[in-house]
């Protein structure tokens, strides 16, 4: 992933949530020169976020590949959006499944479900196990913001 | 971009844009050549005088290139960014650029906020002319915006960062380019903060162009917010700024009967697409309440004059009043450096030659008499007079520039601005080396961090431009004017040598001498602020000794001098008496009555002088377009128009001659005062001004009489211009007011004001700023391009000629010495008036070297007194800006560091000044750099009384005044009487 290195994940350790991770630090780490770096990381961590938390789309997806784009190395200043969005490019490609998962769930499948939660839901997080595609219907729907 | 700033001769090259093929200039980036053709590409923080600086990544653009292997390849670039080469190969046109640079605009408004209706930018906005450009209309960003705290900037600029899109031109002009210490991009990310460390005016002489760089509505026109028009409600037209002698290029913006604000308007040859903040912000002066609207008679009862009758039947009936001052009587007019040459050519006709006096100060008189003087014969720059006056643009080529005895930030901020511009853009060895261009910013900005500065300065005191000079020197006039003269010796040998020169001297002339040897193209510039005649002519000599230089590799020298005022050139040109000469006529019984043109004489001469001027008790007749101390004496006042009411010329410091046309009507009864005086004149049956009906005919007469102005016809086109029978409109068309704008008052639509001296139309229907000649150019703008950055529409290429035609013309080139000119200039002192002082005759061909004059000598017992400026208070128009007059200092008497120390004075002390007819009384302030031996008082400010500077002055320590008789802060002086005027009555404590 991104500069070359390969990044093992157990079975349970979200892929989004790492790419998030990622996404938040190099949003972080942008100097604020150039337009697609400065905005496009942020935009992208925000967008990641949404997911992991529940509350993203379908076209989200759309958009953050967009944003591969956009922030590809002829169009940006430095390498540093070009390096931050390999991990983004490939985990779109390769755990395409898991982000579907997240936004049918409408929430991290990965994630223990919280005491809070309905019953039904809860069964579905059990011992970190991933949850079922399925289990997240009872979950509440994907809200987006604003 | 010229030649001059890819560092080389023009080789031409043929790029490919858009599957067309272009011969253009090798090095040039392909933004700047796109605009220059024509093409639309948006763009945010490339700016045609700043450069490329890759950041905003707006103008992308698709690259093409062949590979090792002999494949084509191609990628998204910058054209910004990409230097034009044999070759060079970009579609505009193409389908992931169109769809990248909508991208673009979408995430510079990820937090840009919906407030265009209520935001001052809105209308002229180079953002939403960029939005619209690259057709993106829909944001999906969902989340918060960023948003930052704003910070309070001062009277001049408004702050309102969330607008911001982060191309960081701001910072770039404000700290790169203008110096500022002040101002500054902070935190990382997106969230770029512009701003202050905290809140504060803003402290560049040159904030305000912030409104103009800024693309979007972060920066704008806090004046401007006090009495808001769109730019599409605003009538426009093209002006010279009247705040210094400069005479920098101008649109001033009316609506409801007054200026609402003033932007800078393209002139390549003077302040490119800047301003300073005196010139932008000082025009409230025009809308002010001293302003003069009625004619006034001062033996009629008002009501009279007043009445219910006409504006017409009023002008009639002032003009009688007039008419009886003047007729069979011995009148003398006064004249003006900031009345245009139109009204002073008026004034003239109506008194004659020998009794039109300039209305000059001694110091003005002289010493502008002296510039004149530099430009001597002209024509050939090898000739034995003078040099053709440089121009600001002159200093873009210099490889080394020497100020002489000027405070150039305060006396003609714009070349200060010059100077740092051409600081920054030079070329350098290191960057020829490995080929910088001049258009990256970036790379051009790091190398000049390593080049040693090319800039000398000598003056009295320290300036903001120290910190730029290889050597920053302060010295009394005399000294610097030796260091002038010895390095002319230096230069040219057969110049003779300074004597007594000391040991520090002979080193400095080494090391300045250096630098001159090693520049090809200098420029020396000086001026007439610091009131040296001597100082000026060994500037002028230095120059003239530098141009001479005949070894192959030197090109011309370049001598560009300051002036005081905005017509200070063209009245002197003009020629006429010295005031106190027509003060004399006055006491001598030779003059019964005195016409004074816009002209408070109490900022001429010292204030006896005029008291006694009208304790003669001669017939006053003032023509001025705001109260003064002269107005408030004269027996008939008439309101003249300023010059936002009226078309005219002002000569700036290099003698080119430049027009301004009315912005907007002059209300009232106001008017020209070259129209008052061509009545006055038909009124005492006179015959010379009958046909003066517009403005083209009071110059046809000007050029014919006085041959010195011939030229200044050229200078903008004739009132009768027409372009398929249209004349150039004021108004955009958009101009949604014009029905509704006095519909509190009646809800008829009043006719349309008239202009016969312009071909400007007070309308929205007419030709647009595309086909106007470029003397006519009402403002800037083309279709898609509202905003300032669309300038390159209207230019022949980025940072060329705008299109259209030449504006302004310049007088002083073919020469002053020989023929007809000289018999013009020297008409005045050679009708009978005896005008010349030992100086006079410098007006001459084939100028010799100066006499050096001895070394300055600080005495303990008086000080060398010199006229200190500010560029906020030394122009007394400017004060009536509130933002102006509350950066404005208060008055005080200046001493250096081993004055201050040997009379051991601080803070909080007063000081007395004794000159013959004047002691002032003024709080003590450091001035730290001042050499010993010399004193400085603020020159021009509306609180201090005139005094004769330079001049020599005995100081001493004072009880500061008692509460309540002077402001704590402000200065106390009294007329002393003395040999002038033996009846004068001691007066008491005047007030300012």
């Amino acid at each position: 992933m991104g500069t070359g290195t390969l990044v093992l994940l157990d079975d349970k350790t979200c892929p989004v949530g790492m790419t998030l991770n990622m996404m938040e630090f190099f949003a972080q780490e942008s100097c604020g020169w150039c337009t697609p770096c400065r905005e496009g990381l942020q935009w992208a961590a925000y967008l990641l976020r949404e997911i992991e938390e529940g509350r993203g789309k379908l076209e989200d997806l759309d958009v953050l590949a967009e944003q591969v784009w956009f922030m590809a190395s002829d169009k940006c200043f430095c390498d540093l959006a070009p390096g931050a969005t390999q991990p983004l490019e490939a985990a779109l490609r390769l755990f395409r499944d898991d982000f579907v998962a997240h936004l049918k769930a409408g929430r991290c499948p990965y994630a223990p479900a919280e005491a809070d939660e309905s019953a039904g839901a809860g069964l579905a997080g059990e011992a970190g196990e991933p949850a079922e595609p399925g289990a997240a219907a009872a979950a509440p729907a994907g809200k987006a913001a604003g | 971009m010229s030649a001059e700033r890819t560092g080389g001769a023009a080789e031409l090259v043929t790029v490919t844009i858009d599957g067309r093929e272009f011969q253009v200039e090798a090095g040039r980036n392909m933004l700047d050549i796109a605009l220059s053709l024509g093409f639309d590409l948006p763009f945010f923080c490339w700016h045609p005088l700043m450069g490329s600086i890759g950041a905003c990544r707006q103008c992308a653009v698709r690259l093409y290139w062949t590979g090792r292997d002999g494949e084509e390849k191609s990628e998204i670039a910058m054209a910004c960014m990409t230097e034009a080469q044999e070759g060079t190969r970009i579609d505009i046109d193409d389908e992931e650029a169109v769809r990248f640079r909508a991208e673009m605009i979408e995430l510079m408004m990820l937090s840009h906020p919906h407030d265009c209706p209520v935001c001052d930018e809105g209308g002229e906005c180079h953002l939403q002319d960029m939005t619209v450009m690259t057709g993106h209309s829909y944001r999906r960003y969902a989340g918060r915006k960023r948003t930052f705290r704003n910070q309070d900037l001062g009277p001049f600029v408004t702050h309102e960062l969330n607008r911001c899109i982060t191309c960081y031109r701001c910072t770039r002009l404000y700290n790169d380019y203008a110096g500022g210490h002040d101002f500054g991009v902070f935190g990382l990310r997106n969230e770029i903060y512009f701003g202050r460390d905290q809140d504060g005016t803003l402290e560049s002489e040159f904030s305000g162009n912030l409104v103009e760089v800024c693309p979007t509505g972060v920066f704008t026109d806090k004046t401007l917010a006090g009495h808001y028009s769109r730019k599409w409600d605003l009538q426009t037209a093209p002006s010279v700024c009247p705040h210094c002698g400069l005479g920098c290029s101008t649109t001033p913006g009316a609506g409801y009967g007054g200026v609402r604000r003033v932007v800078s308007r393209y002139s390549r040859e003077v302040n490119k697409m800047f301003l300073c903040d005196r010139g932008r912000y000082g025009y409230e002066y025009v809308n002010a309440p001293q302003r003069i609207r009625a004619a006034r008679v001062a033996w009629r009862p008002a009501t009279q004059v007043a009445g219910q009758s006409s504006a017409d039947a009023r002008r009639e009936q002032a003009l009688d009043a007039a008419a009886v001052l003047l007729r069979g009587r011995r009148a003398i007019g006064i004249g003006s450096p900031r009345a245009s040459l139109e009204d002073n050519y008026a004034l003239r006709s109506l008194v004659g030659a020998d009794r039109f006096y300039l209305g000059l100060s001694e110091s003005d008189y002289d010493l502008v008499g002296d510039v004149l003087a530099a430009a001597g014969a002209g024509g050939g720059s090898a000739g034995a007079g003078g040099l053709p006056p440089g121009a600001l643009a002159d200093v873009q080529e210099a490889d080394a520039v020497l100020i002489l005895g000027e405070d150039l930030t305060d006396t003609a901020p714009m070349a200060d601005l010059t100077v740092r511009t051409w600081l920054r853009l030079r070329p350098t060895a290191q960057e020829e080396r490995v080929h910088i261009r001049r258009w990256n910013d970036a790379a051009v900005g790091r190398a000049k961090r390593r080049e040693p500065s090319a800039l000398w300065i000598a003056a009295p005191h320290a300036g903001k431009l120290d910190e730029l000079a290889a050597e920053a020197w302060h010295a009394a006039p005399d000294d610097i004017a030796r260091l002038a003269l010895a390095l002319a010796h230096e230069v040219d040998p057969a110049s003779p040598p300074v004597a007594d020169l000391s040991g520090a001297e002979n080193e400095r002339v080494a090391r300045w001498a250096q630098a001159l040897h090693a520049s090809r193209r200098p420029v020396v510039v000086g001026g007439v602020s610091g009131g040296s005649r001597t100082l000026l002519r060994a500037a002028a000599h230095l120059a003239r000794v530098l141009d001479a230089r005949t070894d192959d590799a030197s090109g011309p020298a370049r001598l560009i001098l300051t002036v005081p005022e905005s017509n200070s050139v063209g009245l002197r040109m003009m020629g006429g008496g010295r005031l106190p000469q027509a003060i004399a006529a006055v006491a001598r019984g030779e003059a019964d009555t005195v016409v004074i043109l816009d002209n408070d004489l109490y900022r001429r001469t010292a204030s006896l002088l005029v008291d006694d001027l009208f304790r003669r008790e001669p017939d006053v007749l003032a023509l001025a377009p705001l109260e003064d101390r002269v107005t408030a004496q004269a027996g008939v006042v008439l309101p003249s128009a300023t010059v936002a009411e009226s078309a005219g010329t002002f000569v700036n410091n290099e003698g080119r001659a430049q027009r301004f046309s009315s912005v907007l009507a002059p209300s009232g009864e106001t008017r020209e005062a070259w129209r008052w005086l061509r009545d006055l004149m038909g009124r005492l049956g006179r015959q010379e001004a009958r046909g003066w009906r517009d403005v083209d005919d009071v110059i046809a007469a000007l050029e014919h009489d006085l041959p010195q102005f011939r030229g200044v016809a050229a200078a903008a086109p004739r009132a009768d211009w027409r372009l398929a029978g249209s004349e150039v409109a004021r108004q955009p068309r958009r101009f949604s007011g014009r029905t509704a704008m006095d519909a509190d008052v009646s809800v008829f639509e009043p006719a349309p004001d008239t202009d016969t001296d312009s071909a400007l139309a007070y309308s929205l229907e007419g030709v647009g700023p595309a086909q106007a000649p470029a003397g006519l150019l009402p403002r800037t703008w083309s279709p898609g391009w509202n905003s300032a950055s669309g300038l390159h529409k209207l230019q022949e290429e980025v940072n060329g000629p705008l299109r259209n035609g030449p504006v302004g013309a310049r007088l002083l080139d073919r020469g002053l010495a020989g023929g007809a000119s000289a018999a013009g200039i020297t008409a005045g002192a050679g009708a009978g008036i005896a005008g010349g002082s030992a100086g006079g005759g410098a007006i001459a061909a084939g100028q010799p070297a100066p006499a050096a004059p001895g070394a300055h000598q600080a005495r303990p017992d008086e000080f060398l007194l010199l006229p200190l400026h500010h560029i906020y208070g030394s122009d007394d128009r400017s004060m009536y800006t509130p933002g102006v007059a509350g950066r404005a200092p208060a008055p005080y008497i200046a001493l250096g560091s081993a004055d201050a120390g040997r009379l051991g004075l601080a803070d909080g002390d007063w000081l007395e000044l004794w000159q013959p007819w004047m002691d002032v009384r003024a709080p003590f302030r450091l001035l730290p750099s001042l050499p010993e031996g010399v004193a400085g008082v603020p020159a021009g400010l509306p609180d201090m009384p005139f005094l004769s500077l330079p001049g020599r002055s005995r100081i001493t320590r004072t009880d500061a005044p008692p509460a309540g008789q002077a402001p704590a802060s402000g200065a106390a002086w009294a007329p002393t009487g003395g040999a002038w005027s033996p009846d004068a009555t001691p007066a008491g404590e005047a007030t300012p």
